[in-house]
């Protein structure tokens, strides 16, 4: 309570603070940004290791030889897709896929559901050929890929959504422990990629990552630059919290998935056959075979710069607290004996035509202290008025830009705050843009400096920063082959995306639309209105 | 009343109206912040059910309410039906009335009746001519009436536990009224609703201590101990006498006793202490929800000249707004993603009770340390030009 | 002569209790079901024409196992079913069992109408079976034990007409059965596994199945073969039986049988204390045509029986002890003219299924479909569910829907919603008490009822979570009571004449069946087991700054800072080393001394100012 009781030597701690500020944030902003981006240096992070020691992956030796029997069955799909698809009719062949599971003995169960229009979904419930499963193992085929997938989980939940109406489900089984989602393109591949990234930026235990991770190819390529790359690519693909795959819809219901992709091959040197992506899986549904407890000993927050090496949220928030400290300075740099936010949100609420009312309350302020009847007659005077100086009689000496922006500032620091929570990545990229423009604006007399801050301000507008995004995905993370259709590619990326955005939020529970909406761009709207406030 | 008053009322009651037509309200009604096993609707209905099923609900685990509450929500729902969300939001603006004549009678109370400028006239010679700016004037008393309301109308605290369907809004009708009757200084009516307070949640029996204190000192003078010891002793037994015979009653209700095992300082100015014993029931009540910070807060105006000697008020705010949103989003995070786990929601509520405890402490400082300057006069200057270090000894 | 004499009175003394009139029967009952399974069902029965009204009832044991006996008869146990399992009964796919069990193990005993407190009847009860089976049937406390209303009646004669209040029910779904508990099992076969039909029982086998359940029962039925109503004398029935599912194709591509298959055993002779040991294979072709396995040996004969719909079935008779002894061996074999094409099972006219609902760790739900897919018959049935006391069950969410079972509802969909008339519901107690639920319905022909509840989970004490808190708490699977259905393809004691067996009368009077839908597995919301240490260290501070800052504003009062009484830190360590220094060298401290003592006079200065014009100022006021 030292602090609390004793005024001076907060006072003492503010000067210092305040005497200082600028020279300490921009130190602060700058080792933050560069402290995130060291994350990835291999003396920085640490290497992964197996928490859940019932996984052994070890122990598993893999039987599976049955190459001739896949390639015949995909041989025969192929055909069979080719004849259904003379008359157009991109559908997935139910009824075949049906006999062949049931040819190999599985349960198989078809499940309807309907979004515009009725879609069918068939999945397959085996005990397989060993009596050492423990486990019923679920083979799920689905048409259009997401909504198909969602469609089965609220069906499997029983759950509903408002879009998307999934049947009653006739075969169902337990918990879902895990869920590994395959894109395999064709029949041999150049390397396979993990996907982890799910909806809303949530992310698998790291575990699962371990365990396929250890079955898989090991990481060839290594080094910090590529450690950056990976690092970076993961965070870009984790911020806007869009699944990179069907795996991402299970985050929700506490079903640890990941995507595995097969890469087409390139001049790579060796190439994988369906003989081993088919060990790959069986080793790992042998190690969850073994697994007797739900997924809880390893990290849920963490950054992967490459499948070896981690970086958990102990790591990463420091760096992060670093890049969000100038909004906290800034604010202790006001005076803030005279803040609380009982009169901030007054003055927010009064904010539009607060200018006539400071004059107001001067003149009444003087005569409030003459006598005191006069002020109980005053309530007879207009009733809106009346209310209007009650709020700004609660407003603070001080010029009240300082105010609002104080309020920006905090609300953009408590943003920052939860968002980080939830999805470290897009808290930093946010954070990186926001910080510095939002320490930086205010009103002014100097028309150079105004003009400096429009451009600033509407980059980090929310819009802006969509565009920007678009720019880099377009140029930087899959650039396109000639830059004069750059431009386009860019705009039907601004189009889809916000399209893609809307649509994800009613079929998925998207949280990034109604999050930019709601609060993201309230607060930037602040920090725009601040800029026309008078500077004195 | 004024017209800002119905404005803020007429505002209150149309968010409350649109947030239960609005889709998160069934967010709001399972939030454990707001509806704790002893108030939660969910659980009231459960209990009305198993009464026409014709189980007692206290051979359960479920529901905690107490029997005559049982009857009184079940005329609530048989009066109401479906349409019970509107009784809450007629409830809400019940209290808000209260508090604003509260507030008025607590602006008498300070402007003429038994403490405040009296005192002040009394001993206005005691204090420094430079505390004349501390005096209080009745037209900031008067202004306080519209903070009260507003904060009460608005305060999205209260609003939450209004849509959540808390049953705790009784509890704080009792208290309110309890706190009213006491201001207007009818013993009998302040001793029954303390004792339905209790009845309804047990922390609130704390406050018959002040009303004793306050009904001793009422209207005397002077004050010896046999006369304070008197006055309590006598309170205390209206009290007791109230609650025995409310208990008596659910006793004959219910036909048993088994409803008992499945539901159960001093400042110189008593309706501040009243008022401190509000905080720390909210702070320290095992089962604590918004609807007791609620309270608390929309009373906090009273104190308004108070807020200038409090030093964390922007702290405290600050600490209170960053829980009510790392709440819910920690909730998530470890309840239905899995993947934050208990530690990081314990953390937060910790947190917001010490928000909260910063709160009361930093208002009696700011409490005691305007006493002092009234007696000092405030801000008189060292010959160096340094304000003086006033300390605690 | 004498000696003769006193022999013969002896013997005369004695002679009652050599002849105990009591018998065994041995019995085997195999039944290949659709995409390769086969249903293997053992019973042994061992009936003994003893009662409780009869003066020496339970005292010279010669079939029955004595060390049960013991128990039922201290503890005035009427009826005993206890069944042990491993794996779930498919009903979609494995159609009827002759004795249904659910997964985990599963114990309910009826007690005398003279048993004075039986709930310590039941506590004694558990914990000595508990001992007998190697089984943790000792978990079965008050917390999951309840005493159902309508779902369990006295299936033999019964002392009173079957009230709840002697009737108690646990079962633990958890219970992991293997070895250790086949064996007591086996002790209590009066031959044992050494000869006769339990030979077969091999563990190594046993638990590589698919499903297996041994079972205990204990009744007392008739001893003429008169109606329970109008019984007279009865008699004490013990049946100990053991059901396997096997799947031959996995090991073999084909799915031909045999008991060196099965069981990598074969009956070499019979158990000498058995009446009877008669083994019966279904040999009922599904499809038309000729049977679609051959048996080898031949049976000795086949009996036809019909099924309540009519439907004829052949059921092969082997009499075991004409096909062993003089060092012949019994291994019966099927042998298949086709390979198994699997087709899409055909599910039997009355099943359930069980499923959770919801996700999160803070509500969930329970979903139970029943189906009834006669075209014509509405069926009663009683559902009944115990829920344990940490899921708050929350009766006023209940809902009852009917929906056409070719139908493909949504979820979201609402059926035609019935209100139960009348259910029995006991709402449970932290600790003490399970919610209980049980609801009658009538199912409409053709439909699927599903029934639906919401519940809420409660936060454990820390301690009270088991070492592998994240594998989820068990909920046990619903019982489902319905008298047996018109499709039953099993035969029963009324349709054979020709067989006298009592494994097909296990019914009595009244005919049931009790469909075991599947268990649940809940998550609860775990802490982290490091938590208490953070809580007390942390609530401990937040409170202590409360407390601290409060007595600290309570209890002392305001002055104005005086340097001469309140020295700073900075003042007192320069007194400290100036008392500890002054000794050694008071040349080096005399100029810091006066510096000191100048600051200190110039604060005393200041400081007499201040408050020589703040009282002036007060004067003057």
């Amino acid at each position: 309570m030292g602090l609390l009781t004793n005024p001076q030597a907060r006072a003492r701690i503010s000067q210092l603070v305040s005497k200082y500020n600028n020279i300490i944030s921009c130190l602060c902003y700058v080792a933050g940004v560069l402290g995130f981006l060291a994350l990835a240096h291999k003396n920085v992070n640490a290497g992964n290791y197996f928490s859940e020691n019932a996984l052994l992956p070890g122990l598993v030796e893999p039987d599976f030889y049955h190459d001739f029997g896949a390639f015949a069955h995909l041989r025969s799909l192929n055909a069979h897709i080719r004849s259904l698809n003379e008359d157009k009719s991109y559908k997935i062949p139910v009824d075949w896929l049906e006999d062949r599971f049931r040819e190999i003995g599985l349960d198989v169960y078809i499940h309807n559901y309907s979004f515009m229009y009725p879609e069918k979904l068939l999945r397959g419930q085996v005990f397989t050929g060993h009596t050492y499963w423990a486990k019923d193992i679920i083979f799920l085929v689905t048409e259009n890929e997401q909504i198909g997938m969602q469609a089965w989980l609220d069906a499997y939940h029983s759950t509903q959504n408002q879009y998307i109406f999934a049947g009653e489900m006739a075969g169902r089984s337990g918990a879902i422990q895990a869920a590994i989602n395959l894109e395999i393109p064709t029949e041999t591949i150049g390397r396979l990629n993990i996907k982890p990234e799910g909806l809303n930026g949530q992310l698998p235990n790291l575990d699962l990552i371990n365990t396929v991770a250890d079955h898989r190819f090991p990481d060839s390529t290594s080094g910090y630059k590529h450690g950056l790359e990976t690092m970076l690519r993961m965070m870009w693909n984790q911020a806007p919290g869009v699944p990179t795959g069907n795996h991402g819809l299970f985050h929700r219901y506490h079903i640890e998935a990941l995507t595995l992709e097969g890469m087409r091959l390139k001049i790579s040197k060796r190439s994988m056959g369906l003989v081993d992506i088919g060990r790959v899986i069986e080793g790992v549904f042998r190690s969850l075979n073994n697994l007797l407890e739900r997924f809880h000993q390893s990290f849920f927050f963490y950054i992967l710069p490459s499948t070896d090496r981690y970086v958990s949220i102990g790591l990463y928030m420091p760096p992060f607290g670093l890049l969000v400290a100038p909004v906290l300075i800034k604010i202790s740099f006001f005076d803030t004996a005279f803040l609380d936010l009982f009169q901030a949100i007054a003055l927010w609420i009064s904010y539009g035509n607060h200018k006539s009312e400071v004059a107001g309350k001067h003149s009444e302020g003087k005569d409030e202290m003459s006598d005191k009847t006069e002020a109980t007659e005053k309530t007879s005077e207009p009733p809106v008025a009346e209310s209007f100086n009650t709020v700004i009689s609660l407003m603070p000496k001080g010029p009240d830009w300082q105010l609002l922006k104080c309020v920006g500032l905090l609300t953009v620091a408590l943003l920052l705050a939860v968002i980080s929570v939830m999805n470290i990545s897009l808290a930093f990229f946010i954070a990186t843009m926001w910080v510095p423009v939002m320490v930086l604006v205010r009103p002014t007399k100097s028309r150079l400096l105004r003009f400096l801050q429009y451009p600033l301000l509407l980059l980090v507008s929310p819009m802006g920063m969509l565009f920007l995004a678009c720019l880099i995905q377009t140029t930087v993370v899959d650039p396109v082959k000639n830059l004069d259709d750059m431009l386009p590619n860019m705009l039907t990326a601004v189009q889809t995306s916000l399209l893609t955005a809307v649509i994800d939020t009613y079929f998925y529970g998207n949280w990034l639309f109604a999050m930019v909406t709601l609060t993201l761009l309230p607060a930037w709207t602040l920090f725009w209105s601040l800029m026309w406030t008078h500077p004195y | 009343m004024g017209f800002p008053l119905l404005i803020t009322i007429v505002v209150g009651i149309s968010i409350r109206v649109w947030l239960f037509r609005s889709p998160v309200l069934d967010w709001v009604t399972s939030r454990n912040e707001i509806s704790s096993p002893l108030t939660s609707w969910k659980r009231v209905t459960e209990g009305l059910t198993l009464q026409k099923m014709g189980i007692s609900p206290y051979t359960g685990d479920i529901f905690h309410e107490m029997p005559l509450m049982l009857r009184l929500y079940r005329s609530i729902d048989n009066f109401f039906g479906p349409a019970v969300n509107i009784c809450f939001v007629i409830l809400d603006v019940i209290i808000a009335i209260l508090l604003e004549r509260i507030a008025s009678h607590f602006g008498k109370y300070m402007a003429s009746t038994c403490l405040w400028l009296t005192k002040q006239n009394r001993e206005v010679r005691d204090y420094s001519p430079d505390a004349s700016k501390l005096i209080l004037r009745t037209n900031q008393l008067g202004l306080s009436k519209l903070y009260v309301v507003a904060v009460y109308m608005l305060n999205p605290y209260v609003v939450a536990a209004c849509v959540g369907k808390s049953t705790a809004v009784f509890t704080n009708l009792a208290i309110v009224l309890a706190i009213l009757y006491t201001l207007k200084g009818r013993q009998l009516a302040s001793a029954m609703f303390i004792a339905c307070a209790t009845y309804m949640s047990l922390y609130s029996c704390m406050l018959i201590i002040p009303g004793a204190f306050f009904f001793a000192q009422k209207d005397r003078k002077v004050l010896t101990h046999i006369q304070l010891i008197q006055s309590v002793i006598h309170h205390l037994l209206v009290v007791l006498v109230c609650l025995v015979a409310l208990l008596y009653l659910s006793f004959m209700v219910e036909g048993s006793w088994k409803f008992l095992n499945s539901t159960y300082m001093f400042v110189s100015d008593p309706i501040f202490y009243m008022y401190l014993l509000l905080i720390f029931m909210a702070i320290f009540k095992s089962y604590p929800t918004y609807a007791d910070t609620a309270l608390y807060l929309s009373l906090l105006p009273l104190w308004k000249h108070v807020f200038p000697y409090m030093r964390n008020n922007f702290l405290v705010s600050c600490m209170l707004v960053a829980c009510t949103l790392l709440g819910p989003v920690l909730w998530y995070l470890w309840i239905y993603a899995g993947s934050a786990n208990a530690n990081f929601y314990f953390a937060i509520t910790l947190a917001y009770s010490s928000a909260q405890i910063f709160l009361v402490t930093d208002l009696l400082y700011g409490y005691l340390r305007r006493d002092y300057d009234l007696l000092h006069g405030p801000g008189d200057l060292m010959a160096d030009g340094k304000s003086p270090k006033v300390i605690l000894e | 002569m004498t000696g003769i004499v006193s022999i013969l009175i002896l013997l005369s003394v004695f002679l009652p209790v050599f002849c105990v009139d009591d018998g065994l029967k041995e019995e085997l009952y195999i039944k290949p079901l659709q995409n390769g399974h086969v249903y293997i069902h053992f019973q042994f029965t061992t009936l003994w024409n003893t009662s409780r009204d009869e003066p020496n009832f339970f005292e010279h044991f010669h079939l029955f196992p004595k060390p049960l006996g013991e128990v039922l008869k201290m503890w005035g146990v009427e009826e005993l079913h206890l069944s042990l399992t491993q794996g779930l009964w498919r009903w979609d796919k494995w159609d009827y069992p002759l004795q249904e069990a659910p997964p985990g193990a599963e114990l309910w005993a009826w007690f005398h109408k003279d048993t004075l407190d039986v709930d310590e009847a039941w506590k004694n009860l558990i914990n000595i079976l508990s001992g007998m089976f190697c089984a943790s049937l000792n978990f079965m406390d008050a917390a999951n034990t309840v005493a159902p209303k309508w779902s369990f009646r006295p299936e033999g004669v019964s002392s009173h007409g079957g009230f709840k209040q002697f009737i108690r029910y646990a079962s633990l779904p958890r219970e992991m059965v293997c070895t250790e508990n086949l064996t007591p099992w086996k002790k209590l076969l009066p031959c044992g596994a050494r000869s006769g039909l339990g030979v077969l029982s091999n563990a190594m086998k046993l638990y590589d199945a698919s499903y297996s359940s041994i079972g205990v029962h204990f009744r007392s039925v008739c001893r003429d073969n008169s109606t329970l109503s109008t019984c007279t004398k009865t008699s004490v029935e013990l049946r100990q039986t053991l059901s396997i599912v096997f799947e031959p194709v996995l090991s073999s591509k084909t799915q031909d049988w045999s008991f060196k298959r099965l069981f990598n055993r074969m009956l070499n002779n019979v158990c000498p204390l058995a009446e009877s040991s008669n083994i019966y294979v279904d040999t009922t072709n599904e499809r038309v045509g000729e049977p679609s396995f051959s048996l080898s040996p031949e049976a000795e004969r086949v009996e036809t029986f019909q099924t309540p719909t009519g439907q004829d079935r052949q059921l092969a008779v082997y009499n075991v002890e004409n096909y062993v002894g003089y060092n012949r061996v019994l291994n019966i074999a099927a042998k298949y003219r086709t390979n198994l094409e699997y087709k899409p099972p055909v599910p039997p006219m009355v099943s359930a299924h069980q499923f959770q609902t919801g996700y999160g760790q803070e509500k969930g739900g329970v979903l139970c479909l029943i189906y009834n897919r006669s075209p014509t018959q509405t069926i009663p049935v009683v559902y009944m569910q115990t829920l344990p006391w940490f899921l708050r069950l929350y009766v006023h969410t209940l809902t009852v829907e009917h929906f056409p079972v070719d139908m493909h509802v949504s979820v979201s969909a609402k059926g035609n919603v019935t209100r139960p008339s009348n259910l029995y519901y006991v709402p449970g107690r932290d600790h003490q008490q399970a919610y209980f639920l049980e609801i009658p319905l009538w199912l409409p022909p053709g439909t699927v009822t599903r029934i639906s509840f919401q519940f809420e989970r409660a936060l454990l004490k820390w301690t009270e979570y088991p070492p592998d808190a994240n594998h989820g708490f068990y909920v046990n699977s619903a019982v489902i009571t319905t008298p047996v259905p018109p499709d039953w393809s099993l035969p029963r004691f009324t349709e054979i004449k020709a067989v006298k067996s009592s494994m097909f009368s296990r019914f009595g009077d009244l005919a049931v069946l009790r469909i075991h839908t599947e268990h649940l597995l809940v998550l609860l919301p775990t802490p982290d087991f490091s938590m208490p240490y953070n809580v007390i260290c942390l609530a401990c501070t937040v409170i202590a700054i409360a407390f601290g800052s409060i007595h600290n504003l309570t209890t002392r009062r305001f002055v104005i800072y005086d340097p001469k009484i309140h020295k700073g830190i900075k003042d007192k360590l320069k007194a400290l080393l100036r008392r500890v220094f002054c000794k050694k060298s008071s040349s080096l401290d005399d100029g810091k001394k006066d510096q000191d003592a100048r600051g200190i006079s110039h604060h005393v200065r200041s400081d007499d100012e201040a408050f020589v014009e703040k009282s002036g100022q007060l004067k003057d006021s």
